[in-house]
């Protein structure tokens, strides 16, 4: 049990760790292209928008926030595995009100 | 046309001191939550609407981002250590989801006015709890070596440590962290200050597995919360970058400076900074002007 809980905690680990790093390159590539607007390229990148958010920024959110859902269905694939159905259920139920919040909201 | 230029040179220079200062305030959010097991947000919303002057509920939608950056950052360095213990997050975060969307959800009906008064009161609360815990600390771990009812599924060898312990009373336990939940969700903190007292003192986990514990949850509070302030237009695009680098900064100096830095000093120290603030908050939302 300790060695599969290990395991988990690495590929948590893993996840975070790149997830994170990446979120931060993006973060600083979107600072200093807003730093030197008079390229026409950086505007071009800089002027494109989904849902009224930056390209870059957009990523980068969507970059953090898929840290706690994806450590989440990792979290429940592994505790389903181990037939720990206590707590798989418990992140099924969390990763469905999530969905289901974004989805009600949007939908809104 | 000269004129023209020296404005636009003017307002880039406001600009780029707004952002380095919305970065250092951040960064030093990062620091101060990192080594106090905070979550960031009980620095970042009084500094956005106190120093910045920035609309409270814009202040707690970006807040948001940074507890995420925050938390996720020392989670890192806390599942490295072995301390942190994923199967009781997977339960605790089930309360702690459905108190955030009820907390978001009312945060965005409520007063400016109100929240700011919620936010003092709750600011307070924290203070206190700060310096007290800060006495007590050697008495708290001592305690948590008592080992009651033993539930085998939550059992954890905390390598780091060698510390054992066995998690009591998990229903309290789920229940009450949605009031944790509910709070992150409503003043756009992490929660850290109701999560570790919940696992510490009603469920037996030891205070630094709790801490970790506590980190590692708060990503997902913070992801609740932000989704619902960021789809209903409280998001200010501009400082979120700034927000993200400094927190992410802060909490790397933090985890590094965790070892030299007297950390009783240092509760003591904020505990009197968090007290200034909450009697800011206060007045703010009274609408009393200071002088």
């Amino acid at each position: 049990m300790n060695k599969i809980n290990n395991k988990l905690d690495q590929r948590i680990q893993q996840i975070i760790k790149i997830l994170l790093t990446l979120a931060m390159i993006i973060t600083i590539i979107w600072i200093i292209l807003s730093s030197i607007e008079s390229n026409i390229y950086n505007n071009q990148i800089l002027k494109t928008k989904i849902l009224e958010i930056d390209l870059l920024l957009f990523f980068v959110l969507l970059i953090l926030f898929s840290i706690p859902i994806i450590r989440t269905i990792v979290m429940t694939v592994t505790f389903v595995q181990e037939k720990n159905y206590i707590n798989g259920l418990s992140g099924l139920i969390i990763l469905t009100l999530v969905i289901g919040l974004v989805t009600i909201i949007t939908s809104n | 046309m000269k004129t023209i230029l020296l404005m636009n040179l003017y307002h880039r220079t406001l600009e780029i001191l707004f952002f380095i200062s919305i970065l250092s305030t951040c960064l030093i959010a990062g620091i101060i939550g990192s080594l106090l097991g905070l979550g960031g947000g009980f620095i970042i919303v009084p500094a956005l609407t106190l120093l910045f002057d920035i609309p409270i509920h814009l202040a707690i939608g970006a807040s948001f981002i940074g507890v995420l950056v925050n938390s996720s950052s020392a989670s890192l360095v806390y599942i490295k250590n072995g301390m942190t213990d994923i199967k009781l997050s997977s339960i605790l975060e089930l309360g702690a989801v459905i108190g955030a969307i009820i907390g978001a959800s009312i945060s965005l009906t409520i007063n400016s006015n109100i929240l700011s008064i919620i936010f003092g009161l709750t600011l307070t609360y924290v203070s206190i709890n700060m310096y007290i815990k800060s006495r007590t600390e050697n008495n708290k771990t001592i305690q948590t070596h008592k080992k009651s009812k033993i539930t085998k599924e939550y059992f954890k060898d905390i390598s780091t440590h060698d510390e054992k312990y066995s998690v009591t009373r998990v229903k309290e336990g789920v229940i009450l962290s949605s009031i944790g939940g509910l709070f992150a969700g409503l003043l756009g903190v992490g929660g850290g200050v109701i999560f570790v007292p919940i696992m510490n003192r009603i469920m037996n986990v030891p205070i630094k597995a709790a801490i970790a514990t506590s980190s590692f949850m708060i990503a997902m509070t913070s992801l609740i919360g932000a989704i619902i302030f960021i789809i209903n237009g409280y998001f200010y695009a501009e400082i979120i970058p700034a927000i993200i680098l400094g927190v992410f900064i802060g909490a790397q100096i933090g985890a590094r400076v965790n070892k030299i830095i007297n950390k009783k000093l240092l509760s003591n120290v904020f505990s009197i900074v968090v007290i200034y603030i909450a009697i800011r908050m206060l007045f703010k939302g009274l609408e009393i002007n200071l002088v």
